[in-house]
């Protein structure tokens, strides 16, 4: 991969991956640290991404070890509201809505939750997700299937099911 | 008219990533940051070609010295003349690694200060030796300290454990510097091919039978309570990231630091239990080793996906082998099938 390729590759592809690990790790800050150091790495190692058969793939799940790997190491808490350039601070529907999606995602184990982002927002197939989260393709649609249903269960309006129902 | 669906996948599939506060850095940037760090492993180069050179005419008045791991040539205690200025250094080759070979039985680092003595090597390898030699404050026999032997910039060195109890392999995999390779012998040949170190540094190797696997062996086996696992140099840590289950990681410096991470469950013990590239079983697989090895060792597993490889064990347990782009073992889990970690386990 030479330069005016890597380039062309980076910018058309940052802020999707951004957007997909943040949605994979729930910290919009950190996925952005994270995808920024994986295209440093990705660069480092060009010999590798050229012969990768899916460099964004390559870039993606380099990013989301590292702040796994990160997060482990230094068991970070969730950021303090003050800390983080939310979205939430704007107003908009879409924000809203990317906003409650962003918040279900985040209560689903992480398992389902990479499955559930690797297929619906990447776009993967249930082949090429069972590659590259390493699992065998009936385990990724096992966590597919609970995913959804616990994300419709978190995100399904009360008074849709019962109009008389109260928070727990 | 009924009013639409709340469809949350719907959403999800629609969901705007968008470019809220990115601030990407310049692709020059990008380009400059990853050349930089592929030529870093080469930063010592120059201060070790001359160190090399020197130490071979000077190899007292040299080690006595402090080195300055990031370039610039160590200044001996005896002020002897300027090696930059008596001794003219040749040409590095920056793709070529420089490897260091101290003299006599190595450097002996017993305390922190001692790392100092390891000049030519990388700070980063300088810290990791320092904070070993820490963890020992007492040896039998008397016989403290870490001794290192060689180093090379490419990313690893041997010589001697705190206490002298066997010959180690460091290296640095994936930015972080662990033991690699323990042994009283020869090094496992698998796994230095995984280690990416050439046998013209480490020397002989064979392959040779270990205990991952075996029950009561003293390793890490499914099924362990808390207590046995720490005593069998597993740590159980308090991460929530996969309720009610916590992951597990090994209380010393392993490689591959990164993919050694098991899984604990309250209800179960040791659920998921990590091959490190020390560890063998007692057929002979581990990190390294060949598909073609594998499948010979264990005719009795089948393929999960096309890189996973499920050997059924007794007591409800299994092997999980994952091979890497190489066709060679990557990953090596040896893990029982609790509920509570189901979602959580391949």
């Amino acid at each position: 991969m030479n330069e005016a390729e890597f380039d062309e590759f980076y910018t058309s592809s940052f802020a999707r991956v951004t957007g997909q690990v943040h949605a994979l790790i729930g910290d919009r800050d950190e996925a952005q640290e994270c995808v920024q150091e994986a295209f440093v790495r990705a660069w480092a190692h060009r010999g590798k991404l050229s012969r990768a058969e899916h460099p964004e793939a390559w870039v993606r799940t380099t990013a989301y070890r590292l702040a796994v790997s990160r997060w482990r190491r230094t068991r970070l808490a969730r950021r303090p509201a003050d800390r983080a350039l939310s979205p939430a601070l704007r107003t908009e529907a879409t924000d809203e809505t990317r906003v409650a999606i962003m918040a279900a995602l985040a209560r689903l184990p992480e398992s389902q939750r990479r499955a559930l982002v690797l297929h619906h927002l990447c776009d993967l197939s249930v082949e090429a997700v069972a590659r590259e989260v390493g699992a065998p393709e009936g385990t990724v649609k096992a966590r597919l299937s609970r995913g959804r249903a616990a994300l419709a269960a978190i995100l399904t309006p009360l008074d849709a099911t019962d109009p008389g129902a109260r928070h727990a | 008219m009924p009013e639409p669906t709340f469809d949350p996948i719907r959403e999800l599939e629609n969901l705007d990533l968008g470019g809220l506060g990115m601030t990407p850095l310049e692709p020059s940037t990008v380009r400059r940051l990853g050349d930089r760090r592929r030529t870093r492993r080469n930063a010592a180069l120059v201060a070790a070609s001359v160190v090399a050179v020197v130490a071979a005419a000077t190899p007292v008045a040299l080690l006595a010295g402090r080195g300055d791991p990031d370039g610039a040539p160590a200044p001996a205690v005896s002020a002897p003349p300027s090696p930059t200025a008596s001794t003219p250094a040749p040409s590095p080759t920056p793709t070529q690694p420089q490897v260091i070979t101290f003299p006599g039985d190595g450097v002996n680092v017993a305390t922190p200060a001692d790392a100092a003595k390891l000049t030519g090597t990388s700070s980063d390898f300088q810290a990791f030796i320092a904070a070993q030699a820490q963890k020992a404050t007492s040896c039998p026999d008397g016989a403290s300290g870490i001794t290192v032997r060689k180093y090379s910039s490419a990313g690893y060195a041997s010589g001697v454990n705190v206490c002298g109890g066997y010959v180690a392999l460091w290296t640095r995999y994936h930015d972080a510097w662990g033991e690699g390779q323990a042994t009283q012998d020869t090094w496992d040949c698998d796994a230095l091919t995984f280690l990416q170190v050439p046998r013209a540094f480490a020397g002989d190797c064979a392959d040779e039978s270990g205990s991952f696997g075996l029950h009561g062996a003293g390793e890490p086996e499914p099924g362990m309570t808390r207590t046995e696992a720490e005593a069998a140099g597993v740590q159980v840590t308090t991460d929530a990231a996969a309720p009610p289950c916590v992951s597990t990681q090994y209380a010393a410096p392993v490689v591959p630091a990164d993919d050694t991470r098991g899984l604990f469950s309250p209800h179960d013990g040791l659920v998921q239990v990590a091959m490190t590239a020390a560890m063998k079983t007692e057929e002979r697989v581990g990190l390294g080793t060949p598909r073609s090895a594998v499948l010979a060792a264990y005719p009795g597993g089948h393929a999960a996906a096309d890189n996973l490889w499920l050997v059924p064990r007794p007591g409800g347990t299994a092997y999980l082998i994952r091979f890497g782009t190489d066709d060679r073992v990557m990953r090596f889990t040896w893990q029982l099938n609790a509920a509570d970690c189901a979602d959580y386990l391949p």
